[in-house]
């Protein structure tokens, strides 16, 4: 018995990189950022452990407030970011995510220079100490870093059919540059230079990764469909 | 329009699973964390309920007790010969920390501990003194024995360490012999309190904190000490950390000597003027009979040796101090006599 199928021919559906609401050159910027934004985020937070073991010790209190304010920074990040990123979506965003994430690292660096004492000590508490440099070192960038995930989301979908695929294949592409940061940074970055050069380093590369932003924002001034 | 007119729309009936769903979900996360709070509060005190682990793992022979604690899994053994061996670390994995002979509280049965004693033959004065990392606190309770009016500040991380080393070595807070569960760092950083003598001897497993051991480390503890008073630092030295650690302790301090211990080496640094051999001698000698050391403090002295290192290695600072990718590097070629 063999059964046979009824087929309706119907047209072959366009491959999902032509789907997308930006051509190719901005979505492989798009899925760069994701990685390399990724990488930047957990990566500082491997700094940021450093920068508060001298002052706190390396407890587990330490981690537990690293942890939880990286993730409370994301958390206000995404919820920001995906306001933001439906009232003013396109490139030029994400060249002033970059821009305010790369300012606040290198006030990081200066504060590292000494400064970062000085505001502990005026603070009573240990744990109160520790948590108000906790946040001062890490909320802000990660604040500012997290809002480029709805962003991405928004800047890539352009069939809401597509909304599972490309929001999960980002998440999947930021969870891979979140690694890579905290593997690189720990063994290799962490090892050959100090968490100072590696601050200034990722402003750096924030500051050059959003100058290409904003040429692709004048590239493609408005790539997004409603 | 007509709708209104007559037919009333009939909001449509909540799918009963639908309902028992919306109150599923809070009772199971109420019911959760009530368990969790019942787990808590009858709980049995700590170092018991690790007891009881060990008793559960008592193939393992001669485990007495086996404690989770917030930074270490720590493993506590009685020895065939009576002594007791503290370690850390996981199944496969166990640094030793401490042997105690628990009869006698003057015993050091390691060497590097008494060779860390060595410091009684520095100091200026021996009025106050502390120790960063207990452990077992042999060395500690040594120097608090040995030493009577000597105020003594235990300073160590990890709770569970300082229970273990009251329950089962004795080693608990007393009049003269104080006890504080802090960072070291931390809590030299937080108080103004001067010592002649200061130790340093923290280690989590293989591994010195990174922030125990950098110039500004250094430099507070030379802030800590009185004048005249010295560090004494134990430090492994098999790989590039020992370097390291001699050009970072070199960098705070004037002056450095170098104790064998058998696989370790005490390191002992000061400031101000260079300590002669005679003076040091005649102190011993002198302290040794004031105090009648169960360790010579003259034979200690002649453990005295200098180690090759690399004097271009760069000192560690709070900025950069890859102490783990260091220790992971063995030091080939060198050799200590």
């Amino acid at each position: 018995m063999t059964a046979t199928a009824t087929r309706t021919p119907t047209a072959p559906a366009a491959p999902l990189h032509r789907r997308l609401a930006v051509g190719i050159g901005p979505a492989v910027l798009v899925v760069t950022d994701v990685v390399t934004l990724g990488f930047v985020t957990l990566g500082f937070e491997m700094v940021a452990s450093r920068i508060l073991t001298p002052l706190f010790g390396s407890g587990i209190y330490t981690w537990a407030t690293i942890i939880s304010i990286v993730v409370a920074g994301l958390m206000a990040g995404y919820f920001l970011g995906g306001i933001v990123a439906d009232r003013m979506p396109g490139f030029g965003l994400a060249a002033a995510i970059k821009f305010v994430a790369a300012a606040y690292l290198l006030a990081v660096f200066v504060l590292t220079a000494g400064g970062l004492e000085t505001i502990i000590d005026a603070v009573d508490g240990e744990i109160a100490a520790l948590f108000v440099s906790g946040f001062i070192v890490c909320f802000p960038p990660l604040v500012v870093l997290g809002m480029y995930a709805p962003l991405s989301v928004r800047l890539l979908l352009g069939d809401p059919t597509d909304a599972g695929k490309i929001s999960g294949g980002l998440f999947a592409i930021s969870s891979f540059g979140n690694i890579t940061g905290i593997l690189v940074t720990t063994f290799f970055l962490i090892p050959s230079m100090g968490t100072r050069t590696i601050t200034i380093g990722f402003a750096i590369y924030l500051i050059a990764s959003g100058v290409v932003s904003v040429v692709a924002a004048l590239v493609s001034p408005a790539p997004i469909r409603d | 329009m007509g709708n209104r007119a007559g037919n009333k729309t009939r909001k449509p009936e909540a799918d009963p699973r639908r309902r028992l769903l919306i109150w599923a979900i809070p009772a199971v996360v109420v019911l959760s964390a009530a368990a969790i709070a019942a787990l808590a509060f009858f709980a049995p005190e700590r170092v018991s309920e690790q007891e009881a682990l060990a008793a559960e793992a008592s193939a393992e022979p001669g485990l007495v007790a086996r404690v989770e604690s917030l930074y270490n899994d720590i493993y506590l053994y009685r020895q065939p010969d009576g002594n007791y061996m503290l370690s850390f670390g996981a199944r496969r994995l166990r640094y030793i920390e401490s042997v105690v002979n628990p009869d006698d509280e003057l015993d050091l049965p390691v060497y590097y501990t008494q060779s860390m004693t060595v410091g009684l033959a520095y100091a200026d004065k021996l009025d106050s003194a502390a120790i960063v990392g207990l452990g077992g606190g042999r060395t500690a309770w040594y120097l608090h024995k040995s030493v009577p009016d000597l105020d003594f500040t235990a300073i160590e991380l990890d709770p569970e360490v300082a229970r273990i080393a009251d329950r089962y070595f004795g080693v608990r807070a007393e009049d003269k012999f104080a006890v504080e569960i802090r960072d070291g760092r931390v809590h030299l950083a937080s108080h103004d309190d001067t010592y002649d003598l200061i130790l340093v001897d923290a280690y989590r497993g293989p591994f010195v904190p990174f922030h125990l051991l950098t110039r500004q480390f250094y430099e507070l503890i030379g802030e800590r000490l009185r004048p005249g008073g010295v560090v004494v630092q134990n430090v492994e030295p098999t790989t590039m950390l020992f370097d390291s650690a001699v050009a970072t302790i070199r960098a705070a301090f004037d002056h450095l000597a170098f104790y064998e211990g058998r696989g370790n080496i005490v390191i002992v640094a000061y400031n101000g003027p260079e300590l002669p051999d005679d003076v040091l001698r005649e102190r011993a000698r002198a302290r040794q009979a004031q105090h009648g050391f169960r360790y010579d403090l003259n034979a200690i002295l002649d453990r005295t040796f200098e180690p090759d290192w690399d004097e271009e290695t760069q000192p560690l600072t709070d900025d950069f101090a890859p102490v783990e990718y260091l220790k992971a590097v063995e030091r080939h070629n060198r050799k200590q006599t």
